[in-house]
């Protein structure tokens, strides 16, 4: 993912029953504080090949990987703060606006 | 016994998950119809088979990427291309296909909300095989009454119904 601090890598885990216990169907990015430092990933209750074709709510070039990798560049970025200050601000779709581009290595 | 540090780190998680941070899919589902008729005869194929995949090159063309260097731009177009929705035509030469997609939705309502067509206006990648016929693609931006002629097949879209609700398969 494109992060302004330069290009990021994170895992990304399909077919995640965490995921599927806390949200039904979706992802989650974690990061600290909700996960240990060294240890931020992207969970998601699909298969890693069903979530490549998951979207963003409006526009089928974004994707929901790019809208995760909001999440995550924000902790890249700026620390923890921002990190949880974009899930708020999801409310009003932060990262629907401020996607990242974000292209899957697998 | 839990320590302090741990007992904010579950704090913050159950906090922070409970109010907005996770990012829930629902699924869509929408008929296309599509009529394919031979190029030169204008008869209808019975008996083809198509695919309809969205055109992620077409809609996020090399020419106005601002993000991306060409060698990233078709990484990441191979990687996000996925496989087409298929159908058969009938006697008619006609195919309903059934596109189904997954998006980020935080509603809670029994239909979808504006702006999840994700078909209507969009180019999408159609594929025709039939019999000794090499398979043939085209390109064409979705809207009812459009058509692209190839060289063997010629393609019409009939109708795009609006999207519906689905169940999310769930892993």
């Amino acid at each position: 993912m494109k992060c302004n601090s330069g290009n990021k890598s994170w895992p990304v885990y399909g077919n995640s029953s965490t995921a599927g216990l806390i949200i039904g169907s979706g992802c989650v990015t974690l990061a600290p504080p909700n996960v240990a430092a060294g240890q931020e990933k992207i969970i998601c209750s699909g298969t890693c090949d069903e979530i490549k074709g998951w979207m963003s709510a409006g526009d089928p070039t974004v994707k929901l990987l790019d809208h995760e990798a909001c999440h995550a560049c924000a902790y890249e970025d700026s620390g923890k703060c921002k990190y949880l200050w974009t899930w708020a601000g999801d409310m009003w779709g932060y990262c629907d606006k401020n996607k990242i581009t974000s292209t899957p290595m697998w | 016994m839990l320590s302090r540090r741990r007992l904010w780190g579950l704090f913050w998680l159950v906090c922070s998950l409970s109010i907005v941070g996770c990012d829930p899919v629902r699924s869509t589902s929408q008929l296309v119809r599509l009529q394919v008729v031979d190029s030169a005869s204008g008869q209808p194929v019975v008996g083809a088979q198509v695919s309809l995949a969205f055109d992620e090159a077409a809609a996020r063309p090399l020419s106005k990427e601002t993000e991306l260097t060409p060698q990233e731009w078709k990484k990441r177009i191979e990687a996000y291309q996925r496989p087409g929705f298929r159908g058969v035509t009938n006697k008619q030469g006609q195919a309903e296909i059934d596109a189904k997609f997954t998006l980020l939705d935080r509603t809670s309502g029994s239909k979808p909300p504006s702006g999840k067509d994700f078909v209507t206006g969009h180019p999408y990648l159609i594929k025709v095989k039939a019999g000794e016929v090499p398979e043939e693609e085209t390109s064409l931006v979705m809207k009812i009454g459009a058509s692209v002629k190839g060289k063997s097949f010629a393609v019409t879209v009939l109708d795009i119904q609006s999207p519906r609700y689905v169940e999310t398969k769930n892993n």
